[in-house]
């Protein structure tokens, strides 16, 4: 399992999708031809998490609540400053396991990060 | 660096860049590309229904969005500019003028409202001597005289207003870098009996002035105020939008400017004897020691005044001390335009004074005739004189604008707008370009730009274009200032 730092904590998601983005503005002429206005090339991660406890859902979700952009350090070493968009924390329950009788859950995790 | 070049223009990704500056007071400041969030406006070069109706109606305006941070730049009438580019080619002014309105949204972005030059030019009350039988705007060069202060100093009213409303020549632009903003004239095609300023909303003064001579006032894209002769509205395309340049287009004709006949009034105005131009008998206290000044507004712009060395000749000024001892005195001039006097007037002795009456002589100009011409026939017969204020003086001007406005307006002209273009720097509001459109059958048809609308920060824009085949030209006319050989055959300009 890869390890990844998000503001200077390490995690270890279970998947990690990685989508560029193109931002600007598309142009379409008359004739058809498209052209684009290209401001930047920036990418976006998605980092999936499954059946952690709840220490490590609590972690993640004080990444999410991050009120300036913080580091991230993919899992070959590179650094990028990003930031949350609203809507980037998802969690749902992944298991309700009963170790020794006592009722534990575990939890599906995913956050979207945006390259600044 | 040098300017973007037409690939990287028109390349099919496109690399566009900006800057937006503000004005702190001493130097121009630029807001960080992060904290800019957009910028769009719009700038014309002429109003009316067919877009190229003289005058001074064309605006410049924009809207910028800024992050928070901005919120503390101090925005009240400070100017800002807006440069675009492409890649890493130099960024080129494309939009300037004064903040007027400040929005911020509940998130904190803060969004300035951008006004044209217009705006301080209206602000500025400008007072002018009478000029008599000059241009109303004159060429502008990078050695004309353009400071009204100079003794030498032969350049049109429009000139005069710009330059006091805090305008300098662009072509002298680097002798002046602090100005408000810059101006580029033309020789008017008609040339007025008697001009002057009388303090007015000096732009509608500029539009009363370009209607009644044949301007065309608006703000370039660079920001540079410009008075363009009618004579120079048509001309030789330097660019051609065809249909890889703009994704839908639509066409909008109007009569509304349409004109058969051409009607105009005049009325005459001559210089008359010397004779009192201001009189009055309110009482005025200075104190020993103390001066009063004063501010006179005549009742019709004066062409000189009867003034000695700089002083009101002393029965101008009747003065007394309080218990009646007659006094002499002399006033001093602080300033003087056609149309108001300011004098200083100081009482050195001992006692307080008294004026009980000013009287200033001097030789105005009155009305002496009005008349009315109409010319060409048919319908719609337009009055066309009826908003050029006082300039329209002679039953020769009356014909020659009447003639300039059949000779623009006899034919209909559309308006034809390019819509979703790529933002194009060398493009600007004025110029002539080719249209080449098969819907419309059109191909390379000359056009002049009369409005470009731009968006996305400088990615995308819509033009707006008139045809200009019909339009006169510089080349097709003798024009006052331009040189010509021996052989030259044009018209006989209006």
């Amino acid at each position: 399992m890869a390890s990844i730092s998000l503001n200077a904590t390490t995690f270890y998601p279970a998947d990690i999708e990685e989508a560029p983005e193109a931002i600007g503005t598309p142009i379409k002429a008359a004739n058809g031809a498209r052209r684009f206005a290209k401001r930047a090339d920036k990418r976006v991660w998605t980092l999936s998490w499954n059946r952690v406890t709840a220490a490590v859902r609590a972690q993640i979700r004080a990444v999410h609540a991050l009120t300036s952009t913080f580091t991230y350090i993919d899992e070959a070493g590179t650094s990028f400053t990003v930031l949350c968009l609203p809507g980037a924390y998802r969690s749902s329950i992944g298991l309700i396991g009963m170790p020794g009788g006592v009722l534990t859950l575990y939890y599906n995790v995913t956050l979207t990060i945006h390259e600044a | 660096m040098p300017a973007p070049t037409r690939g990287e223009i028109e390349a099919a990704v496109t690399l566009p860049t900006y800057q937006v500056e503000y004005w702190n007071g001493s130097a121009w400041t630029a807001i960080a590309a992060n904290n800019v969030l957009d910028v769009s406006g719009t700038a014309e070069s002429a109003g009316g229904a067919n877009g190229v109706t003289f005058g001074a109606e064309a605006t410049a305006s924009l809207t910028i969005r800024l992050d928070p941070s901005c919120s503390t730049i101090a925005w009240e009438r400070t100017r800002v500019r807006v440069k675009f580019s492409f890649a890493s080619a130099d960024l080129i002014t494309r939009a300037t003028g004064v903040i007027t309105r400040r929005t911020r949204d509940a998130d904190g972005a803060v969004t300035w409202e951008v006004e044209g030059f217009n705006e301080p030019i209206a602000r500025t009350a400008v007072y002018s001597p009478l000029f008599y039988r000059r241009p109303a705007s004159t060429l502008t060069s990078a050695t004309s005289i353009e400071d009204p202060t100079n003794g030498a100093y032969r350049a049109g009213l429009v000139n005069y207003i710009l330059w006091a409303a805090g305008g300098r020549p662009s072509e002298q632009a680097a002798s002046y870098p602090s100005a408000l903003f810059y101006y580029r004239c033309d020789f008017a095609p008609i040339t007025p009996e008697w001009s002057w300023a009388a303090g007015e909303n000096a732009w509608d003064e500029l539009g009363r002035l370009a209607r009644a001579c044949g301007l065309v006032i608006y703000q370039a894209a660079d920001g540079v105020v410009t008075a363009t002769s009618a004579l120079a509205l048509g001309g030789t395309a330097s660019y051609t939008f065809d249909e890889g340049d703009y994704e839908d287009w639509r066409e909008d004709a109007s009569t509304g400017e349409l004109v058969g006949a051409v009607r105009c009034a005049y009325t005459t105005r001559r210089l008359q004897p010397r004779q009192v131009v201001y009189e009055d008998s309110l009482a005025r206290q200075i104190v020993p020691g103390g001066s009063g000044t004063y501010t006179l507004d005549m009742q019709q712009p004066v062409y000189d005044f009867e003034i000695t060395s700089g002083a009101l000749p002393s029965d101008a000024i009747t003065a007394t001390t309080t218990e009646g001892k007659l006094l002499t005195m002399s006033a001093a001039i602080v300033s003087q335009s056609a149309s108001r006097l300011t004098i200083t007037v100081t009482n050195p002795g001992a006692e307080t004074m008294v004026i009980s009456r000013i009287q200033i002589r001097g030789r105005p100009i009155a009305v002496v005739e009005e008349g009315s011409v109409t010319v060409g026939s048919g319908l719609p017969e337009r009055e066309v004189g009826s908003d050029t204020g006082v300039y329209v003086q002679s039953q020769f001007h009356a014909e020659r604008l009447c003639t300039l406005f059949r000779d623009l307006y006899g034919t209909t002209l559309p308006t034809r707008q390019l819509i979703g273009s790529g933002y194009d720097p060398d493009r600007s509001v004025g110029e002539i370009v080719g249209l080449t459109n098969a819907a419309w059958a059109l191909s390379a048809a000359p056009h002049r730009i009369t409005a470009i609308r731009h968006a996305n920060t400088g990615a995308t824009m819509d033009v707006d274009l008139v045809p200009s085949a019909t339009l006169p030209t510089p080349a097709g006319t003798f024009i006052i200032g331009a040189s010509y050989s021996g052989g030259d055959v044009r018209l006989l300009s209006y």
